[in-house]
């Protein structure tokens, strides 16, 4: 009879030698992706290209390689985060011939945690055929508890249905974060779904509002910066009007500080710092922004300027 | 050892969760096409004088970030000097007044307003790296810190990790980043200066302020050959010393066996988790 | 036929690039480090460089000597970043770069800037 010892030298012994079996499994996928990415990868690319550049108006007849379908789905969605403009319905038409979307949509159910989170987004990428279904899985996720998978799924809802997207983002029930944001201005930035920053502004929702501070800053629109003036002054949440101001710190407009000097005295230190920081950085003077803050802060505004003052002597 | 080798394994599963994080923060990184709102990040040095290493800290693409050297010019002239001519730094004015109390600061160049790049080089009397680090947080402009020391490279997409990671959370609420395995650690400027900078933190309680843990390591050393072999040395002596002292000195060769393959286990987790972090695809 | 310099660090946005103007050129040369570049260059003629992020080269002070050993040898040179303010971007221009492009790729535009200096520099030349 194996002694409880034993017993345990043996289980230990077998789950160092799984853990070393994962790790040479880790260096020989390695190696696969590096082989891909030599070997395979230029191929597919040059086929999905021919597809991609011909003429729209012709039809589109997609030659499918034999080549491992994982990888041809992860080649497609890198290309799609790489570039923008790129003809949907022809990508359409890749995803569908290449069985990318069958890889999405089968396995997505079954994986988990942050696995699941990325087969979302391919699925938010890559444009939908015919059989991923329109409605049922995908949204039955939004009310799961993983913070990513939630996000994923509202981004796939969107891009699918891009005419609910507003809808969409105001009944989302989580407060976006920065990072998620972006997610979605990139998007944005590659045309699957059209958002009017002026409907995003005028919301009354905070994540609406935040989306609509970060399309106004990465599509430089200057002539929103009354409305971003409107939201600095009078929102009622202080990280939007916090972020409202940084904006317009980076149009490097003319800002009269005066106006939102109410906002600027109900803020606490650090968020007092990080707009002088900001405001100086965008090249702004001590007597736009100084004259309205505090004796501690003034200086250090003061401090700031004076350091980026070239000496030309 | 049963705790031991349940360590083991919580790290092991804790390498694959972040493993799968990273890559879809790498994604996602891959898919933006700006900066995570505001957040911004200044990367300090002290006395890193290597042109290899300064040429990898401002490498990073991303908008908000910039890199802050301090150098003596007592003691690295030349170099000081070729850095100002590669970067064409230009003189500029000490700053009036300082957060943190540093002393020693003779002169202070920074890269001409629209560069590619943000680079700042602080001429101090090098008293010790604390010192040195809080006179770069001074100067600082953009919200997060981190140190990077000599001969530490950053990964080609840390910054991006960084920026991705910081911004999942709400605007001040992380105080400090901890990155894992060897990677280093991003602090908030203002919560450095409210703690007394690179020296007062040294000492300060983590359990004070808001620590987050990150999913990517951001730096590398180079190390040779003989690293690597003296590493295996050190695991297989571990082992042999673990069942030599249990086993043989103490007489129970069932407990040498199980220490030894608990010592195996722990060094296999470290391997795999090193593996992972390391994993950049 | 013409030939094509892709200089960057990144396989797989190397990958994607080569793929685009593959057909409208004759070869594709790739190279991942800047000395590599320069014995490149040195040796043959090539009909244009792109270079895909400015990460290997680092800082304007290599940028400008990079492409100023281009204009001498009489390569036009795309620069394709991450991010670009208008500030950098006049920057980068009055240094004698002849195109920015930032992420993400328009390929359609890409192709078209390469035919257009490809196709029209052979026009020129013959």
């Amino acid at each position: 009879m194996i002694s409880a010892v034993w017993a345990y030298t043996i289980a230990v012994s077998v789950l160092a030698a799984s853990i070393g079996a994962m790790s040479v499994y880790e260096r020989l996928r390695s190696a696969r992706l590096r082989r891909w990415h030599a070997v395979g990868e230029p191929v597919a690319l040059r086929i999905i290209m021919r597809t991609v550049t011909g003429d729209p108006m012709q039809s589109v007849r997609v030659r499918i390689p034999d080549m491992p379908r994982r990888r041809l789905s992860e080649t497609m969605l890198n290309l799609y985060l790489s570039t923008c403009n790129v003809d949907r319905r022809a990508m359409s038409l890749l995803t569908q011939a290449y069985g990318a979307e069958r890889i999405i949509g089968r396995l997505s159910p079954f994986t988990r945690g942050y696995r699941r989170a990325k087969r979302l987004l391919a699925l938010a990428c890559l444009p939908a055929g015919r059989r991923i279904p329109c409605c049922g899985w995908p949204a039955g996720w939004l009310h799961t508890s993983g913070r990513s998978i939630r996000f994923y799924t509202l981004m796939a809802e969107m891009t699918r249905t891009p005419a609910l997207a507003e809808y969409l983002l105001e009944s989302y029930p989580l407060r976006l974060s920065q990072t998620e944001i972006a997610q979605i201005v990139a998007m944005l930035h590659r045309g699957a779904m059209v958002l009017d920053y002026r409907h995003l502004l005028r919301s009354e929702n905070r994540n609406m509002r935040m989306t609509g501070i970060a399309v106004v800053r990465h599509f430089a629109i200057d002539t929103a910066c009354g409305m971003l003036l409107d939201v600095a002054v009078s929102d009622p949440d202080r990280v939007v009007s916090s972020e409202a101001l940084l904006t317009l710190c980076d149009t490097g407009s003319e800002i009269a500080f005066v106006e939102v000097a109410d906002r600027l005295r109900d803020m606490n230190g650090y968020e007092c710092r990080r707009l002088c920081r900001c405001a100086v950085v965008n090249g702004y003077g001590t007597e736009t922004i100084g004259e309205l803050l505090g004796q501690g802060d003034r200086e250090y505004v003061e401090s700031l300027v004076e350091s980026y003052k070239y000496i030309m002597a | 050892m049963a705790a031991v080798a349940a360590a083991a394994l919580c790290e092991v599963w804790r390498s694959r969760r972040d493993a799968g994080r990273r890559r879809l923060i790498s994604s996602s990184s891959m898919m933006r096409c700006g900066g995570v709102g505001h957040v911004g990040i200044s990367v300090v040095c002290s006395d890193v004088d290597n042109m290899a290493q300064i040429e990898n800290l401002v490498s990073p693409e991303y908008d908000n970030y910039e890199v802050v050297l301090c150098l003596d010019s007592a003691r690295s002239a030349a170099r000081m000097r070729h850095i100002v001519s590669r970067y064409r730094l230009l003189k500029v004015a000490l700053p009036l007044h300082n957060d943190l109390p540093v002393v020693g600061v003779r002169a202070m160049y920074r890269t001409p307003h629209g560069a590619m790049r943000r680079v700042t080089l602080i001429d101090k009397r090098f008293t010790s790296h604390e010192d040195a680090l809080d006179a770069c947080v001074n100067i600082a402009s953009f919200d997060y810190v981190t140190s990077v020391g000599r001969d530490e490279y950053l990964y080609a997409d840390a910054v991006d990790m960084l920026a991705m990671q910081i911004g999942e959370w709400e605007p001040g609420e992380v105080d400090m980043l901890q990155c894992p395995g060897a990677g280093g650690r991003v602090v908030s400027r203002d919560m450095a200066v409210e703690h007394g900078g690179y020296a007062g933190m040294r000492y300060m309680k983590l359990s004070r302020i808001a620590l987050r843990r990150g999913c990517a390591v951001d730096r590398y050393r180079i190390v040779g050959t003989r690293s690597t072999i003296v590493h295996y040395a050190a695991i297989i002596t571990a082992v042999a010393a673990a069942f030599v002292i249990v086993g043989v000195v103490a007489g129970d060769m069932a407990l040498g066996a199980a220490s030894a393959a608990t010592v195996v286990l722990v060094a296999a987790s470290r391997s795999y988790a090193g593996r992972c972090r390391r994993c950049r695809d | 036929m013409s030939k094509i310099l892709i200089f960057t660090s990144d396989v797989a946005l190397g990958n994607i690039i080569a793929s685009a103007v593959a057909d409208l050129v004759g070869e594709v040369v790739r190279t991942a480090s800047a000395p590599s570049m320069a014995q490149l260059i040195d040796n043959d003629r090539f009909a244009l460089v792109i270079i895909a992020t400015t990460r290997t080269l680092a800082i304007d002070a290599r940028l400008d000597a990079a492409v100023r050993r281009l204009h001498r040898c009489g390569m036009p040179v795309f620069v394709i970043l991450r991010q670009l303010s208008e500030v950098r971007a006049t920057r980068l221009l009055r240094s004698g770069i002849d195109e920015c492009m930032t992420f993400p790729i328009n390929i359609h535009r890409l192709r078209r800037k390469v035919r257009e200096r490809v196709v029209g520099g052979i026009i020129a030349e013959s």
